[in-house]
């Protein structure tokens, strides 16, 4: 390994003594055998839970799950630029919605099988994101979350208006891979799909790409310092939100059957998955995940449980009080607790991966710190 | 990176020889020639001209405004000067950014602090790597096999590199919450991570009491040999800047007053006016002392 300094003798005052890496504390945790046990219990009674609900004649909500999946992967989008690299995106809708038509145009025009749709869409959707990154490139801030916004309104009155791409009103056809076109089996499909996303989303921070994107989220002068080549890497962070949100897209469009231009617009897409995004935790993927799943089966549930109650308002208007506590909750977040559900979900991550459990961890998170005051 | 791999390395040959003047070499690692730049009706900087030989540490002093962080700014490629053009290692890169400039040797610190506050030291000491990563950006987003390697790779150069510097047990705090004069440390360690040839230091004393100062020069010293390095650095403490540099800029409005050996330079009559000030006697005795201990020293 390294040597040590030399030190110049005349330097007077002894050197402190150096810790090493090896000797550092916390290194050397090791789980017992037992706690192993309950971390793996921890992960699999859940799963077998899941499993045999599934495969039960239970009533399974599984096109909620479905849905909660694709939510899930349109939240992780924006947090590759809300969360790792400090951009906005208002018009998730377009994002989402391109993804859409284009795997549908793909499978029912060309005739393609529906993974060819999958890959279109997601390169389609890095591509227009791209073009919104170059915008991003000029314009900052709040002129840019505005940009974003019109772009969502653009694509939502004119492109997906295009009757030859989306063949207006009637809705453009989206069919299931043959095989899993039952509600159960296409979830597995949309499961499949997250679980590569998320693979992504781990190797992405990872790796270079995502240290640059959070360098030059706290400060580009401090990233291009390092390196870091600020323009290129801004708009790498909006071509794999743009994949993220074109896979989105593709298996949000299968799992209706038929996608129209309504079923993209700011209110139900862009506003939704930005607060799931908020209250699940920028930069905290396993939150993320935990509050789309959350998220809809407080919708799916919300109404029994309002029928056993007896309050008949919320019983019809569940949609509305879903979307309006989560908005409640995005707020209290952004205040109060700016890891969202991560407060939770990172901890128990840790503990999975063998760490002592511990609440509080370093790393901030959104409004903490305040990023590198370096000037040039 | 060739960095701590144990292997030998030429010992610098830097510094004066007997008769006080410096070894000029065909290709200087760092050349500002004509240097100008004005923000609005400002001029920050007028044809100021900087020379940096292989091995040297130099020092660059003057009052605050003199434009000390504004010629560094122009060489790293954070400003575009109106006139002038920076040479380094014999290139003219006046017209590269700073993340292109800094992937070809420029290791620079900022004067108040340039790290990812939000993330640890030890995060900080990877994406510092940033341009000798070995694989792309989408094999790694793409997790492809070679990457995790290349990661463990990564990590342990960074956490040899914060031993070197005695800032080990620092390696999983996040960067918020360290003291100022730690900060300026660590800051030095991201700025090795870069793997420069030549390491710009903004104010690398600062925040320090004398005693830590004077490590702080012997950690310098001791950089240059292990890393191959050439310094620039804009300091305050006199006996620092006369203790180890080898060359002395002075920058006044704008302007170079004198440059030279750190022993004339600071006997000239106009620094002793404009920079140090009214406490120009006793600083003039404390760079004194530091100038007879290097003697010692040598
Ligand atoms: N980006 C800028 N815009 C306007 N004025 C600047 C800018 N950067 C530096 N200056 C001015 O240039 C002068 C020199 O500043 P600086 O180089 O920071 O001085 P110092 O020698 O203390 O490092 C100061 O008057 C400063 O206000
Ligand atoms: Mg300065």
């Amino acid at each position: 390994m390294a040597r040590t300094l030399e030190r110049p003798s005349a330097g007077g005052t002894p050197s402190p003594p150096r810790t090493t890496v090896s000797e550092l504390p916390g290194r050397g945790f090791q789980p017992t055998p037992a706690g192993w046990a309950a971390r793996a219990g921890a992960v699999l009674a859940p799963l077998m839970v899941g499993v045999w609900y599934v495969r039960s004649n239970a009533p399974v909500r599984s096109d909620a799950l479905a849905t909660a999946a694709v939510i899930a992967i349109g939240a992780l989008s924006l947090n590759v630029l809300v969360g790792y690299t400090g951009q906005i995106s208002l018009g998730h809708q377009a994002f989402i919605g391109i993804g859409a038509f284009t795997s549908a145009y793909i499978i029912s025009e060309s005739h393609q099988p529906f993974l060819v749709g999958v890959v279109v869409a997601l390169l389609v959707g890095a591509v227009q994101a791209v073009v919104l990154g170059l915008i991003a490139l000029r314009v900052r801030g709040l002129y840019f979350a505005l940009v974003t916004l019109a772009w969502g309104k653009v694509a939502e009155q004119c492109l997906f208006r295009l009757k030859s791409f989306t063949r207006g009103g009637a809705g453009a056809e989206a069919p299931r891979p043959s095989g899993f076109t039952t509600d159960k089996a296409y979830l597995v499909v949309c499961l499949v799909g997250l679980a590569l996303i998320l693979l992504v989303d781990w190797r992405l921070v990872a790796t270079k790409a995502g240290r640059a994107m959070q360098a030059l989220r706290e400060s580009p002068q401090v990233a291009a310092n390092y390196g870091v080549d600020v323009k290129g890497y801004t708009l790498y962070a909006f071509a794999v939100a743009g994949a993220y949100a074109g896979v989105a897209g593709a298996l949000f469009a299968s799992r209706r059957l038929t996608v129209q231009s309504g079923d993209f617009d700011f209110a139900g897409i862009a506003l939704t998955y930005l607060i799931v995004t908020v209250v699940g935790g920028l930069r905290r993927r396993g939150g993320i995940v935990a509050f789309s799943l959350l998220y809809v089966l407080g919708g799916e549930y919300l109404p029994d449980l309002a029928r056993a109650i007896g309050v008949r308002t919320i019983e019809v208007n569940a949609g509305y009080y879903i979307q309006a506590l989560s908005a409640v909750l995005a707020i209290l977040t952004l205040i109060f607790q700016p890891d969202g559900l991560g407060t939770i979900t990172a901890p128990v991550g840790r503990w999975l991966r063998g760490e002592r459990f511990q609440l509080a961890h370093g790393g901030g998170a959104l409004g903490r710190g305040g990023g590198g005051d370096a000037r040039p | 990176m060739p960095v701590l791999d144990g292997a030998d390395r030429r010992a610098p040959a830097p510094g004066p020889d007997g008769d006080g003047a410096r070894r000029p070499t065909a290709v200087p690692v760092l050349r500002a020639d004509d240097v100008s730049i004005r923000f609005g009706g400002l001029q920050a900087l007028t044809d100021v001209s900087v020379r940096v030989e292989e091995f040297e540490i130099v020092g660059l002093i003057g009052p605050n405004g003199a434009g000390k962080t504004t010629i560094f700014n122009c060489i790293t490629g954070f400003y575009r000067p109106q006139r002038g053009r920076i040479l380094f290692k014999g290139e003219d890169v006046s017209d590269l950014p700073p993340h292109e400039r800094s992937a070809l040797g420029m290791g620079r610190t900022f004067q108040n602090v340039g790290l990812v506050k939000t993330e640890t030291v030890i995060d900080n000491m990877l994406t510092a790597q940033h341009a000798a990563v070995e694989y792309g950006a989408v094999a790694g987003t793409l997790g492809s096999p070679p990457t995790f390697g290349a990661e463990r790779r990564l990590r342990r150069q960074g956490e040899a590199i914060l031993e070197l510097l005695g800032l080990a047990r620092l390696r999983d705090d996040p960067v918020a919450g360290l003291p100022y004069g730690t900060l300026k440390r660590v800051e030095i360690a991201t700025a090795l991570a870069t793997d420069p040839d030549l390491l710009l230091l903004d104010e690398p004393g600062s925040g320090m009491g004398p005693e830590e100062a004077d490590r702080l020069g012997d950690e310098l010293l001791a950089l240059r040999r292990e890393f191959d390095l050439t310094i620039v650095m804009i300091e305050h403490h006199v006996p620092l800047v006369v203790r180890v540099c080898d060359y002395v800029y002075v920058l006044n409005f704008g302007q170079l007053l004198t440059e030279g050996l750190p022993g004339e330079v600071q006997r000239h009559p106009e620094v002793v006016a404009a920079y140090l000030g009214d406490e120009a006697p006793e600083a003039e005795e404390a760079a004194e002392r530091a100038l007879e201990e290097r003697g010692v020293e040598a």
